[in-house]
């Protein structure tokens, strides 16, 4: 693809720094769909865009904003605002951490699919996530929320050794996915040290190419005794376990061509993704032929 | 890529496993479920062979290439450029400046591959590396795997000693840095994000 034209990609949001990444004064080339950006933060704070175009020219991005401590663009007309995350505002006692970012040789569709598959954990993670002895995936349910802009995998549970780097024993975990749009996906978990209370962890992937990316990705968390590194530790160990396999995956690009799977039962959420994101129109970083 | 379990071969991934005849015999995250018919994948013809395992795509009537007599595996490598690329890195290397089947001399005692009388071409590579006393005899065998790279599967003549094994496992990895440095100007995945 020459200049990116897929409108839906172009018309949506999409993270490409974490504010405290860039200092006052500074500047960064990035890319985003596949277009070469210069992002740079004023001496007073505030961010500017400038879309270098293959003609040489630079246009200044109308559509730049500050969210949850992440700067947010869009290329296009966005047709609706940044996801709204409640829990950013409902006044819990959670730690905000910025988990940093991470580039993945990968379409974003390929990440945000590994990062709500349930039946790797025990394989992928073992001793955290998962275990070879607990690799049953019990049934939950897909939903499609805002006027199908949102897909949820709801209901999930699964036994984790280590669940996280609050956890202690083993125990069984429930929680939501929550893929808000084709590259951005939450996971609303139960929290180990507040009852009835979710822990969040986003991930916000910026599509620099069809087939690479950058994962920026942040916690949302009871936790009041590890420190901001142990935490980042547990998370990069996961990480990497994960990028073992997506480095790996071919082709590179989603395909959501139907007769390209096999399905199992605990694959409904993967399957629900790559046919809503077929009739969502998206084209970047999707295979729509049968390879 | 997977492991060998008692019955079949084992995904790293989501853990299913494959039986002999390519059949998926078990979903893990389903261990009461029949895995469905279609969770099979395609089988090859493979050969066990000088200590490596041969693998035919299409005509099975091919034998795999013969190898020296008394060669034993030492290293496999992935390798950042395709089997001709490769194969040209290797005699351009070993050739640079007298010319086929001659001695090349390198500053470099980490590039002791490249000291070497360097024979063939296409898949299968023969040589005779030399460093500091010690000649062994070697053979390269180059395996093309995907996006235009390959993987070379290093073999040496017995007996090896652990001197020479270590000085050939030098020489693969320089080998691949001399690579690396090459094609630096090629993509690379990154942070993609460049300060500037």
């Amino acid at each position: 693809m020459n200049v990116c034209d897929d409108p839906v990609a172009l018309n949506d949001w999409y993270v490409v720094a974490y504010v405290d990444e860039l200092g006052l004064g500074k500047s960064e080339q990035t890319q985003l769909l596949g277009e070469e950006l210069e992002l740079m933060r004023e001496r007073d704070g505030r961010f500017r865009c400038l879309w270098h175009k293959r003609d040489g020219t630079a246009e200044p991005l109308e559509h730049i904003r500050q969210r949850y401590g992440f700067v947010w663009v869009s290329l296009g007309r966005p047709t609706r605002d940044i996801l709204t995350i409640a829990e950013f505002d409902d006044g819990e006692p959670r730690r905000f951490i910025h988990r940093g970012r991470i580039g993945v040789p990968s379409s974003a569709q390929r990440v945000i699919e590994n990062f709500f598959d349930l039946s790797h954990f025990s394989f992928v993670h073992t001793g955290t996530l998962g275990g070879y002895d607990a690799a049953e995936v019990p049934p939950y349910r897909v939903e499609y929320r805002e006027d199908g802009r949102e897909l949820w995998a709801v209901g999930c549970s699964f036994f984790q050794p280590k669940a996280s780097a609050a956890a202690g024993l083993g125990t069984q975990v429930y929680y939501d996915y929550r893929i808000a749009s084709p590259c951005i996906a939450i996971i609303y978990k139960d929290s180990l040290v507040r009852p009835g209370k979710k822990d969040l962890i986003g991930l916000f992937v910026q599509p620099c190419g069809e087939e690479h990316c950058t994962v920026h990705s942040f916690a949302r968390v009871f936790d009041e005794t590890n420190s901001d590194e142990h935490i980042l530790h547990f998370y990069h160990e996961i990480f990497a376990q994960d990028r073992m396999i997506l480095v790996h995956q071919r082709p590179r690009k989603l395909p959501v061509h139907p007769r390209q799977e096999v399905p199992a039962a605990s694959d409904a959420s993967s399957v629900a993704y790559r046919r809503w994101l077929d009739r969502s129109g998206l084209q970047f970083g999707l295979e729509r032929n049968l390879t | 890529m997977g492991d060998v379990a008692e019955k079949g071969l084992v995904c790293p991934y989501h853990g299913w496993r494959f039986g002999g005849d390519a059949q998926c015999n078990f979903i893990p995250a389903h261990p009461g479920g029949t895995p469905p018919a279609a969770a099979r994948v395609r089988p090859y013809p493979a050969v066990e062979r000088n200590g490596y395992i041969w693998v035919a795509r299409q005509d099975t009537s091919v034998e795999p290439p013969s190898l020296p007599a008394g060669v034993t595996p030492v290293r496999s490598m992935h390798m950042p450029v395709s089997g001709e690329r490769l194969a040209g890195f290797w005699t351009r290397a070993c050739l640079h400046a007298t010319g086929r089947f001659s001695r090349v001399e390198s500053s470099c005692p980490e590039t002791a591959l490249f000291q070497s009388y360097v024979e063939g071409s296409g898949s299968i590579l023969h040589g005779k590396w030399q460093s500091a006393g010690l000649g062994v005899d070697y053979v390269g065998i180059v395996q093309p795997t995907h996006g235009g790279t390959c993987m070379l599967h290093l073999a040496a003549q017995e007996p090896l000693s652990a001197e020479a094994r270590l000085g050939l496992n030098r020489a693969l990895v320089a080998l691949r840095h001399e690579i690396s440095r090459s094609t630096a100007c090629e993509p690379k995945w990154g942070m993609n994000h460049e300060c500037v």
